[in-house]
């Protein structure tokens, strides 16, 4: 199974990384939405993590254009994002998104849901 | 200025009646005079030319009486001079003289009215007759006046009239003449005996048929000779008239005859000593005048009656219009004391524009006396010059298309005041009147002057109330979306501080030893005392900045208790606590926000497990009272000091108990507790004393009753 992460946050890029690679997961991680999406057409993960406050695209907007390509449509999006109202998760699954996880997040919580996306695909 | 008015109004004009009564006597006697007199002068007039006319006609008739007799003395004048008639005079025997007969027949018939012819002797003797009877020969008729009249005179002698019973009675005239021979010597006297009646009688019976002038024909013995309607014996006249005609001194004049006035005239006939009256009725002779009189009469009574009628219109419609004057007066001098006494300047203006009326107030405010605004023109008195045109034009269109009572509201305008000093501000309402197509245009000025100033205060009031608000809504929201963002960002880095330790303990990085296991495990604590911090001041601020709304619904209490319980249930079980719950039957729901509502109470709740020491108890109860729902939280923790108990709900404030028991907590969470609260109307207090325990109160209103009122 392959998952493509898109942060702007190094850090947090490669938390994410380490530890699915730990679960046996293949990770692909992109800096920006420009590259993320490219990626996500050319790669076709079979999950896609996507931070919402990113420069140039945000995560909205991305989880947008991956569901209005058909290239990209059926693949499940996981959304992380600083904010936990209700309006900014709202605006994440009119968009497109499939779940949402809130910083500061656990690792091992993480994991739990990605798992459960893609058992449900 | 209120003096001249008063008197104004108090002098009555002079009263209807007598202005009435005068011009009734202006009027009716120059119509009387004009009817009376010239009728008098007619009267008058006529009334001579009548009694002129009258004496005319008896000297007339005396005229025609004298041709008559004229006639008669001249034809017995002729006959006396014939000379068989003198003869027979001289003669004195002419009884049976043939010659002398047929003379005297001759003299007899030469006039029908000639009844008896009689010549007599110089001793008056009847010498011969005609017609012609024996036994009157010889008699001796010296006595009668004309035997004697006759015989000392040249001329024709007429005698006065007297009844003949040789003449069947007759009144008769005799014309006589005497007989003288050739030398001179009177031998005897002709005689005509003349039958009045159809001479005399006749002449004034046709003169009247003719004229309709009555005549009377007197003898020298003012005896009636011939009247109207003569009959019987003949009457002397004692009338001094006639007695003075005989002596010739004619009389014209009016008089009352049988009850009638009468215009008679006495004339004598020329040549002898009769006398002829005229008479006529008065009331024919003025005719004419009566005719004029009754017509001028008419149509003075017409006239009269008009202008009587016209009169008593102008009386009826004085009448009414005094009244209405008087009810005018009252209702001005009403109109006056309002106006006067009026805390609003009052203006009328005419068609002009020119003043006619001002009030005290105006006097007041703006300076001028009265007097001297009357009359002057409204717009350049009051009005400042860049205005004036203006206003000139909206003043001449309302007066053009204002109906008459049209409002023109509220027109703010600045007025000039006398002193020169700065202008009124002034708002003007206007209309306009139309009484007797005299337009006035009525001008109420109200002095606001005042309302400017506090409006303006107030304006500058609400101006800096705005700005302030506005500045503390921009600082609020700065700080807010600064916490905000401050939040945002410290989560990010946590994320990566979380995540790695929780790896770290997961051991992905490996086994820990001791001493390794324990400093990760003071990181962890502390970055989950900073992830609280963080939470709680990311939650006060969105509901001190107002930007969470109430997500109301219908809130059952019961189920938010439980909430809370369950949520702390493995904590409170960790320290040993015992709790005890007791939710009363009718507390029902209200209506709030319940995730808001249950994190008070997990607030609440939490305070309570982490500041009572083991083995303490907690009990919460919940129960309505009236509109409100209370329910509290009590513990037999360590308790906060009276005077720290105010500070409590303060943003970071911690009781000294809490740090002393090294108790974790931002200081947020109570302040949370109140801001919640307070958003749904309620109230939050507290009750505590050290070491004793604590209890806190959330009392909230219950907009929905259920289950059972208490």
């Amino acid at each position: 199974m392959n998952i493509l992460i898109v942060d702007d946050d190094p850090d947090i890029r490669e938390l994410v990384a380490f530890k699915l690679r730990q679960m046996g997961y293949g990770v692909r991680v992109e800096k920006d939405g420009e590259v993320g999406l490219l990626a996500a057409v050319n790669e076709q993960p079979d999950l896609i993590l996507l931070d919402v406050m990113m420069p140039k695209i945000s995560g909205i907007e991305m989880s947008r254009r991956l569901r209005a390509d058909e290239r990209t449509s059926h693949i499940p999006i996981v959304l992380i994002t600083a904010k936990a109202q209700e309006a900014d998760v709202e605006r994440g699954f009119e968009a497109g998104a499939n779940d949402y996880i809130v910083k500061p997040f656990s690792p091992r919580d993480l994991v739990a849901r990605v798992e459960n996306l893609l058992a449900k695909s | 200025m209120r003096n001249v008015w008063a008197v104004r109004f108090v002098t009555r004009p002079k009263s209807t009646r007598s202005l009435l009564a005068l011009f009734v006597l202006s009027t009716v006697i120059p119509l009387v005079l004009l009817v009376v007199l010239p009728l008098q002068m007619a009267t008058s007039a006529l009334s001579e030319q009548s009694t002129n006319k009258v004496a005319d006609t008896s000297s007339n008739a005396a005229d025609s009486m004298r041709l008559q007799l004229d006639s008669l003395k001249s034809l017995t004048t002729s006959f006396s001079k014939r000379s068989d008639i003198i003869a027979a005079a001289n003669a004195r025997n002419g009884t049976n003289n043939r010659l002398l007969r047929d003379a005297m027949q001759e003299f007899q018939q030469a006039n029908s009215a000639i009844k008896a012819a009689l010549l007599l002797d110089a001793k008056g003797t009847i010498v011969s007759l005609e017609p012609y009877s024996a036994a009157s020969v010889g008699q001796d008729y010296s006595f009668r006046d004309y035997f004697t009249g006759a015989m000392y005179r040249s001329d024709a002698f007429i005698s006065t009239v007297f009844v003949s019973p040789a003449a069947r009675n007759a009144n008769i005239v005799s014309i006589s003449h005497r007989v003288t021979d050739a030398d001179g010597k009177t031998v005897g006297v002709l005689v005509a005996a003349v039958d009045s009646k159809q001479v005399f009688q006749s002449y004034v019976e046709q003169f009247q048929a003719e004229n309709d002038v009555e005549l009377q024909i007197f003898d020298q013995g003012a005896q009636v000779v011939a009247a109207p309607g003569l009959q019987g014996d003949i009457q002397v006249s004692r009338d001094p008239r006639v007695l003075g005609a005989i002596a010739g001194t004619p009389w014209s004049g009016k008089e009352k005859r049988n009850g009638k006035n009468v215009l008679t005239g006495y004339s004598t006939v020329p040549g002898s000593d009769w006398v002829v009256s005229a008479t006529v009725s008065q009331s024919d002779a003025f005719a004419p005048i009566k005719h004029l009189e009754s017509r001028v009469v008419v149509t003075a009574v017409i006239l009269g009656s008009v202008i009587l009628c016209a009169i008593a219109l102008l009386a009826i419609s004085m009448r009414a219009r005094d009244r209405a004057e008087s009810a005018l007066r009252s209702s001005e001098s009403r109109t006056r004391t309002i106006l006067d006494t009026a805390h609003q300047m009052f203006v009328e203006v005419d068609e002009r524009g020119r003043i006619t009326e001002w009030n005290a107030e105006a006097e007041q405010l703006l300076g001028w006396r009265h007097d001297e605004v009357i009359g002057r023109d409204v717009i350049e008195l009051l009005i400042p010059e860049a205005e004036r045109d203006r206003h000139r034009k909206a003043f001449e269109q309302q007066l053009e298309s204002g109906h008459d009572g049209e409002h023109r509201q509220n027109v703010t305008v600045d007025l000039l005041r006398k002193t020169g000093e700065a202008v009124l501000p002034a708002e003007v309402s206007s209309w306009v009147t139309d009484a007797e197509g005299r337009r006035t245009v009525n001008v109420f000025v109200q002095d606001i002057s005042d309302r400017l100033r506090l409006q303006r205060e107030q304006e500058l009031v609400v101006k800096r109330q705005k700005a302030l608000v506005e500045d503390l809504r921009a600082a609020d929201k700065a700080k807010s979306d600064f916490i905000s963002t401050v939040s945002h960002e410290l989560r990010t880095p946590l994320t990566s501080i979380t995540g790695y330790l929780e790896m770290l303990q997961d051991g992905l990085g490996g086994p820990l030893n001791e001493n390794q296991q324990m400093m990760i495990d003071v990181v962890d604590r502390n970055a989950q005392r900073l992830l609280n911090l963080i939470e709680d001041v990311l939650t006060l601020s969105r509901l001190e900045s107002g930007s969470v709304k109430l997500n109301r619904s219908e809130a059952d209490v019961r189920s938010m208790v439980t909430a809370a319980v369950e949520t702390l249930l493995p904590q409170i079980h960790n320290s040993g606590l015992v709790l005890e719950v007791d939710v009363s039957q009718n507390c029902g729901s209200l209506v709030g926000d319940v995730n808001q509502l249950e994190r008070v109470l997990i607030n609440v709740l939490n305070n309570a497990v982490k500041f009572t020491p083991s083995g303490g108890r907690l009990s919460i109860n919940a129960y309505r009272q009236g509109s409100s729902v209370t329910i509290s939280v009590s513990d037999t923790g360590v308790g906060i000091p009276v005077e720290e108990q105010p500070h409590l709900f303060s943003r970071f404030f911690r009781a000294s108990t809490a740090q002393t028991h090294a108790v974790q907590g931002t200081g947020l969470g109570l302040t949370i507790v109140k801001s919640i609260v307070e958003r749904h109307g309620g109230a939050v207090s507290l009750q505590s004393a050290p070491g004793v325990g604590t209890t806190v109160y959330i009392e909230l209103p219950a907009e929905i009753t259920a289950d059972a009122p208490v």
